[in-house]
């Protein structure tokens, strides 16, 4: 019987190898959804008209830009945290405590001009010290980061809701849960947002790639006694790679309340999940930080995509989920593609 | 021999097996017979091909050529489950259980594995049958985290009686146990010898085969030099069976002319092993400047441990490490080891030499980061890197296809000479080189052996860790022998040969 043998890559794979095993789970990922949406009675023309339409106007580019970069920069954090073998699962916990940060300077401190620069810092300072926990905790203690970070969103949302029920609730807000409506000086523009997207990309690239921080925590990625033998401490380098992670989704969760709804509100309306695509998209991108801006903006089509599909053919909510599951393993495959080769023995 | 032994029938037969890896042959036509109900000692230093042979036996590898007999039918298993069929065990160097299962559950799981169902009022009425009758002191309700290695062999031994084990195989079973627990374990062997199964006992200790075994099948280079009674060896045979008859080697150290002051000095220290026990025991050295010190031993005495304690990758429990004056009790690490100007070729070059998803020019820099040589304030000039890369690449002859490719994609023989050309290009005043020839082919390994006699007249201190005795007398100019954890000697020149070395290294006596 003929059977399939594994094994490890003994020579890096050529790049036509690279491209063919990039597309081709993808192209099997979109077949997969094609023959869904049918099975659904959704017409697959339909849907893809209807996504490119999300490309057609100015007005629309802007909505899936926007979609894009609570993604965005999470995942920027991720490639970092990843890279470093950290196993962050919890940036959509981290998000959520950068909403709170820049929630409360934008309510509670009159700073002005600053005003923004202050949210994006608050922001990040929060994000970094939920991710703090899980990082001490896995550094000093071995505590798996998988479990701890998944547990702290919970406990994130459960804060943020807290805070827009009780504390912070606009008394005004008739039946509404929310905050007051954020003031001008706290709303950020498309200018401030691309602004700091690209000074945050460069950051991150600078660190990850020309700065001796970044290097050993690939090592790290590469293997704990590696890292030790080369002189690093995997303690410092776990936590610094928490704290540069979580302070990137907390800047997700800034630009969410800052750029997108102007006020809080409890978490499930807040985030549809934005931490946990950027997982996709860092994958996606193969954890390079400027691949991570072409996946963001895939992935914001396709959730502004959703929304679209959703109110036109009557498409589930789970559905856009769905497609984002089946893109993390296509992302998969390609990563398993790269180091393995499969034969076939007779 | 004991009455145990039924020399009228022969339970394993090897007749002609051979098998060879690329560049080795591990077995060439071993033949030897084991009779029913004895035990049977295989002995023979690293890579004598002991190993390779049991896991033939067991079904974990195939001969090439030549064949087995069981009980007088040749052999046709082809796997361990194949190999259980005709009654064969093997206990392994460092058996493993499922951690989150109790012993109990471990035990159920692999007798279900093998087709034997048994309920848990059975099983543990079979635990305590078998706990009386062969002195295996068990904890069946004890989750697999909580069990030292020594309890873990005693179920693994609990498993071979409860799978009616015809053939037990006990690779190196006493490199894991307390002195107390050695004695229990042969309690043991002599006890299931008698029930009619057939032990065949690895080791390289010469006391512990002389002890335990009826009789004594010695290999070397995978070769099968005799078969011997214990009642009628001395040590002194043994260790010349296993090393060879030829004339003592002596040591032919170039001079290095006089050794300078000390640089790196152990004083009794305590290390432990991954699993928590003690590896190094009360280890003391003094290593000097333009001196190289030889340090050999059957693998698996502690001489990993302790090259990783005087590099700072280990940490020592008692005692102290003392480096150019510097004295540490505890927080010497590898960063200070580094700035000490300590180098370190590990023994394990894949999974601590390299970092393997980082490409070759990352890789030749893996440890020299720290400095300001590749690093201008704060950005690391990978320009500067790949110079550095390229050079090193052209003159210690690493064969790479670029300086961008995974570091991985090398060869074992060409990761071995970039990691030892990075760690000697640092200038170290302090170089732990542990087997840095192995794997390369003989005209490489002679030029990294002139690379640190040239290291050494330079003054720099060496502690050279070697599996290869030839190696050692050739380069050194003192040699200690570990053995069990403990240093032996180091003895100076002029009263080393290899057969004494040899003989140390099995028995622990110098």
């Amino acid at each position: 019987m003929p059977r399939l043998r594994v094994a490890r890559r003994t020579s890096p794979p050529s790049m036509a190898l690279r491209v063919e095993a990039f597309i081709l789970p993808l192209l099997v990922v979109f077949a997969i959804y094609a023959f869904l949406l049918e099975a659904w009675h959704v017409s697959v023309v339909k849907a893809v008209e209807i996504i490119g339409m999300q490309l057609a106007s100015g007005d629309s580019l802007r909505r899936v830009f926007m979609a894009s970069m609570p993604i965005f920069f999470p995942a920027l954090g991720l490639v970092i945290a990843f890279r470093a073998g950290v196993w962050n699962i919890g940036a959509e916990g981290q998000l959520l405590l950068g909403m709170i940060g820049a929630t409360w300077v934008a309510l509670f401190a009159n700073l002005g001009v600053l005003t923004i620069p202050a949210m994006v810092l608050l922001a990040m300072l929060l994000g970094a010290l939920w991710a703090l926990i899980p990082g001490l905790l896995r550094g000093l203690l071995g505590v798996n980061e998988v479990l701890t970070t998944l547990m702290l969103n919970y406990a994130a949302a459960y804060l943020l809701n807290y805070l827009v029920e009780e504390p912070w609730r606009d008394p005004h807000g008739y039946g509404f849960i929310k905050t007051r409506e954020f003031p001008g000086r706290a709303e950020i523009g498309l200018t401030g947002i691309i602004l700091l997207a690209t000074i945050l990309t460069v950051a991150v690239v600078v660190v990850a790639r020309y700065m001796r921080i970044g290097f050993y925590m690939q090592v790290l990625g590469s293997g704990f006694k590696a890292a030790t033998y080369a002189g690093a401490s995997p303690l410092h380098l776990i936590v610094a790679s928490m704290l540069m992670s979580g302070a990137l989704a907390g800047v997700g969760g800034m630009i969410v309340v800052s750029g997108i709804t102007g006020m809080l509100m409890e978490a499930g309306r807040m985030s549809p999940g934005y931490g946990y695509t950027a997982i996709i998209a860092a994958w996606l991108a193969g954890l390079n930080p400027i691949g991570v801006i072409l996946s963001s903006l895939f992935l914001g089509l396709l959730v502004e995509s959703g929304f679209a599909l959703q109110s036109s053919l009557g498409l589930n909510v789970g559905a856009t989920m769905l497609l984002e599951g089946l893109l993390l393993l296509a992302a998969a495959a390609y990563r398993f593609m790269e180091e393995y080769e499969v034969r076939v023995e007779p | 021999m004991r009455d145990a032994v039924n020399t009228s029938r022969i339970a394993v037969e090897f007749i002609e097996v051979t098998k060879k890896y690329p560049g080795v042959v591990a077995n060439n036509r071993v033949s030897f017979k084991v009779y029913e109900g004895e035990i049977h000692g295989l002995l023979g230093e690293n890579g004598a091909g002991k190993t390779t042979l049991m896991k033939i036996l067991y079904g974990l590898e195939h001969p090439d050529e030549g064949y087995i007999k069981i009980y007088g039918r040749i052999a046709g298993h082809r796997s361990p489950r194949d190999a259980l069929r005709e009654g064969i065990v093997m206990v392994q160097q460092y058996p493993s259980l499922i951690d989150r299962l109790t012993v109990e559950e471990n035990i159920l799981l692999e007798l279900l594995g093998a087709g034997i169902k048994l309920g848990r009022e059975r099983l543990r009425e079979a635990l305590r049958r078998i706990g009386e009758e062969y002195g295996l002191k068990l904890r069946p309700r004890a989750y697999g985290w909580q069990l030292s290695m020594g309890e873990k062999q005693r179920v693994e031994l609990a498993k071979a009686i409860l799978l009616n084990a015809r053939i037990l195989i006990l690779d190196e079973p006493t490199t894991i146990l307390s002195p107390v627990e050695v004695e229990s374990l042969f309690r043991f062997v002599r006890r299931v010898s008698e029930k009619g199964v057939t032990v065949l006992f690895i080791t390289h200790r010469l006391r512990e085969a002389l002890e335990v075994c009826d009789r004594i099948t010695i290999l070397r280079r995978g070769v099968v030099v005799g078969t011997v009674e214990s009642s009628e060896a001395t040590p002194a045979r043994l260790v010349e069976m296993m090393f060879g008859s030829t004339p003592p080697q002596e040591l032919k150290a170039p001079s290095t002319g006089r050794p300078g002051g000390v640089v790196l000095k152990a004083h009794r220290i305590w290390v432990r092993g991954d699993q928590g026990a003690w590896a190094v025991r009360d280890v003391s050295l003094t290593l000097r400047s333009g001196e190289i010190m030889g340090i050999v031993g059957v693998s698996g005495n502690g001489q990993r441990e302790l090259a990783e304690a005087l590099a700072g990758l280990r940490r020592v429990e008692r005692g102290f490490i003392e480096v150019d004056g510097a004295r540490f009790s505890r927080g010497y690490n590898p960063r200070i080891a580094l700035n000490l100007g300590v180098s370190y070729i590990p023994e394990d070059r894949i999974g601590v030499g390299i970092a393997r998803g980082l490409s070759v020019a990352e890789n030749t820099v893996l440890r020299d980061l720290w400095w300001n040589k590749f690093v201008r304030r704060g950005i690391i000039s990978w320009g500067r890197v790949r110079e550095h890369a390229s050079r090193i690449i052209s003159s210690y002859g690493v064969k790479a296809p670029g300086l961008d490719v995974p570091v991985e994609s090398l060869s074992g023989g060409n990761i071995q000479r970039l990691i030892v050309a990075r760690e000697i290009e640092r200038n170290p005043r302090i170089l732990v080189a542990h087997n840095p020839t192995s794997g390369l082919d003989v005209s490489a390994a002679n030029k990294i052996r002139r690379m640190l006699v040239e290291m050494s007249l330079k003054g720099t201190g060496i502690i050279l860790f070697s599996d290869d005795l030839d190696e050692v007398l050739s380069l050194s100019s003192r040699v200690a022998v570990m053995y069990a954890g403990r240093l032996l000697g180091p003895l100076e020149r002029g009263e080393i040969n290899s057969r004494r070395l040899g003989y140390a290294m099995a028995s622990g006596v110098l």
